[in-house]
């Protein structure tokens, strides 16, 4: 028995949104809400554990009390139960007080396994499955493709570049996944039905969650977006650079890379 | 009267999930242009079956989806869109023939047929069109005698949407020639493997080719009483409620091809270059997209109110409840309303978008605006031509002395 909690973020459907020129903010009125990519393949990975070694598979996002649809998809995809997390004092939440409200959650639902999409699409911080872990004090293993559970040890593959890497990490763990999955199913009919009429949505607020008022939303953020800008798509490849070697080598390494490159770091 | 109409966020959903299982499981897999020979396509239609996409409205305990006459028009809606073909595949085999069976059927043939079909375990085929039986649909000559524990069946069925591979197929037959359609004509459960049931053969067609089109025979067939759909004599009523939600969903999923079809034109205009700029610049070629636009989004949205309609009229009937004969009168007529505009406003948007490609829309495979226009044809002729549609209308107008909104 494994007891799944997927972490998930509902994403405009078209990331081509306009951003207001006054407000510095996109427009997401009348956005269509989807799951992030990644996260519809942590699900998939997700059921597919507890279809292997029995439990359940719960997936949880932290979002407006209106939009729903997102776990209903998860829902629809198989998952067995969802949680929304909602509450008027989580809005303008950052990565860090996001991860606060995620972890609070997870310790709540006694999560063996913790899985997210490795970045979202909109928002492109990679940052709250690792702070997730982190405020947990859990191990994580990013980008992963593929898991096997033996035992109370979750086996992680990663792909990085043409090498497959095999990771051990202890139960409770979180595990983000990346794109090398395959894509993920879609959801049937039967499912679509089923999510809306013999599975509900359990909702919990922040008092549910015995957090304190300062350190989750716009005042637990310690950073701030200051304004969006629509730019030139990008043409060409995304280059992509590996570093190797211990943690203080490769931050060196990076810091090196960013100031060669312009970047304005002391 | 209740004018607005609203699809559910689960709708709304289910009709994302249909697209984006067509774009990425079926689009790839495609035959494009004139498909040569009839060869039924089964690896698109094993996908779509696996998708839970054979079985829309028939309600979850018996193996459909539960998502209603209004979900079942939103698939077919987004199925079109893909091919007019494949539509018609799940169409005749959903509509016409599991719906019947669903509100028709005893406990025991719910169970039997119906569950296999919506669960895409089996595929069904619907049979009343015969030689001299087409339009004059009363006219049936295929009998069915009394022979001990069940029947005896003879005749010809012609124009078998999925005849040829259906593992079930409704045959109405005669079964009291003194009463005629009304209580003397029996639709019964007929399993491919029945002695006496022959696939004669199967039509060259110029359009929908991916659907299959069958000759049937049956050269004393025995049937079992068990077989019979719902009581003996209740047969033409059967195929009549099956049409109603059949002439909808047809009329949606011709609004969806057309749909599909405008929005590629519309790229197709901002592309092609005439005189020095996008001949989409030009009012002429706008005036046409415009009209398009206009009509199909008119009769979208009087299809959809049809649809709820039925969904209404299906779930009193399954449940056993006599539907008021007014009720019943205005989804017919509406339903044929919703099927002539349906399949002549999409006749109106391909043709004019066959016009603003030129000769590049007359050459094959391009855009498939070729095959959208052999396609189309048929919409004006099947589930009940649009003369005996206007037909239906006509008379209800003139006996009701008024058009009751």
């Amino acid at each position: 028995m494994v007891n799944v909690v997927v972490c998930i973020k509902a994403v405009p459907s078209d990331l081509n949104v306009a951003v207001s020129r006054r407000t510095g903010e996109p427009i997401l009125e009348g956005t269509r809400w989807v799951i992030n990519n990644w996260e519809k393949r942590a699900i998939a990975l997700g059921i597919e554990l507890v279809k292997n070694h029995g439990g359940a598979c719960t997936v949880v996002t932290m979002d407006e009390e209106s939009s729903k649809v997102a776990l209903r998809e998860a829902l629809a995809l198989g998952a067995d139960k969802a949680v929304l997390l909602t509450d008027k004092s989580f809005e303008g939440a950052d990565t860090l007080a996001t991860a606060r409200v995620l972890s609070a959650a997870l310790t709540k639902l006694r999560a063996d396994v913790v899985l997210t999409g490795s970045r979202t699409a909109d928002r492109r911080s990679a940052q709250v499955g690792p702070m997730v872990a982190q405020l947990l004090n859990i191990p994580a293993v990013t980008f992963a493709e593929s898991t096997e559970l033996k035992g109370k040890t979750l086996h992680v593959t990663k792909r990085i570049g043409t090498k497959l890497a095999t990771y051990e990490a202890p139960l409770p763990c979180l595990v983000s996944v990346g794109a090398d999955r395959a894509a993920p199913a879609i959801a049937t009919a039967w499912g679509i039905y089923d999510a809306y009429t013999t599975k509900d949505i359990i909702v919990w607020n922040r008092r549910d969650l015995d957090l304190h008022e300062d350190s989750v939303g716009r005042e637990g953020s310690p950073t701030r977006v200051r304004r969006f800008e629509k730019v030139q798509e990008r043409k060409g490849p995304i280059e992509c650079e590996f570093f190797e070697g211990d943690a203080d080598d490769v931050a060196r390494q990076f810091v090196r890379r960013l100031k060669s490159r312009g970047g304005n770091i002391r | 009267m209740v004018l607005e109409f609203q699809f559910t966020e689960q709708q709304e959903l289910f009709r994302q999930s249909v697209r984006e299982f067509i774009d990425h499981e079926l689009r790839p897999i495609m035959p494009r242009g004139f498909t040569e020979g009839h060869e039924f396509p089964w690896a698109i239609v094993r996908k779509i079956q696996k998708q839970g996409l054979m079985g829309v409205p028939i309600p979850r305990e018996y193996g459909g989806a539960g998502l209603g006459e209004v979900g079942y028009c939103i698939m077919l809606e987004e199925m079109a869109r893909l091919d007019g073909g494949i539509a018609t595949i799940v169409g005749a085999h959903t509509g016409i023939c599991v719906v019947p069976l669903w509100l028709f059927g005893t406990e025991e043939q719910r169970e039997k047929y119906v569950r296999p079909l919506a669960e895409g375990k089996a595929i069904g085929a619907f049979g009343l069109t015969e030689p001299e039986a087409g339009s004059d649909a009363a006219n049936i000559k295929t009998t069915a005698v009394k022979d001990g524990d069940g029947w005896r069946i003879n005749g010809s069925k012609i124009w078998i949407t999925n005849g040829d591979v259906a593992d079930y197929v409704m045959v109405s037959a005669v079964t009291d020639p003194a009463l005629g359609a009304r209580g003397g004509v029996t639709t019964f459960i007929v399993e491919k493997n029945f002695e006496g049931f022959k696939v004669v053969g199967v039509e060259d067609k110029m359009g929908i080719r991916l659907s299959t089109t069958a000759e049937l025979q049956f050269t004393d067939m025995w049937v079992p009483d068990s077989c019979v759909l719902g009581n003996v004599g209740e047969g033409f009523i059967a195929a009549l409620t099956a049409l109603d939600g059949g002439r909808v969903s047809l009329g949606v999923g011709n609004l969806g091809g057309a749909h599909a079809i405008l929005n590629r034109t519309i790229q197709y205009a901002r592309a092609r270059e005439q005189f020095g700029q996008p001949i989409g610049k030009q009012q002429a070629i706008q005036f046409m997209l415009a009209e398009c636009a206009a009509e199909i989004w008119a009769a979208r949205a009087a299809c959809y109110h049809a649809a709820q309609d039925v969904e209404n009229y299906y779930h009193m009937v399954a449940h056993g409840k006599s539907v008021p004969r007014p009720y019943r009168a205005k989804v017919s007529r509406q339903t044929a309303m919703a099927k002539i505009i349906g399949s002549e406003t999409a006749g109106r948007v391909i043709d004019r978008c066959l016009q603003i490609y030129g000769a590049r829309g007359f050459a094959e495979g391009f855009d498939d605006l070729e095959a959208a226009f052999r396609d189309h044809i048929i919409n004006e002729i099947y589930e009940g031509s649009n003369e005996i549609q206007r037909l239906i209308i006509g008379r209800e107008l003139y006996s009701t002395g008024e058009f009751i909104l």
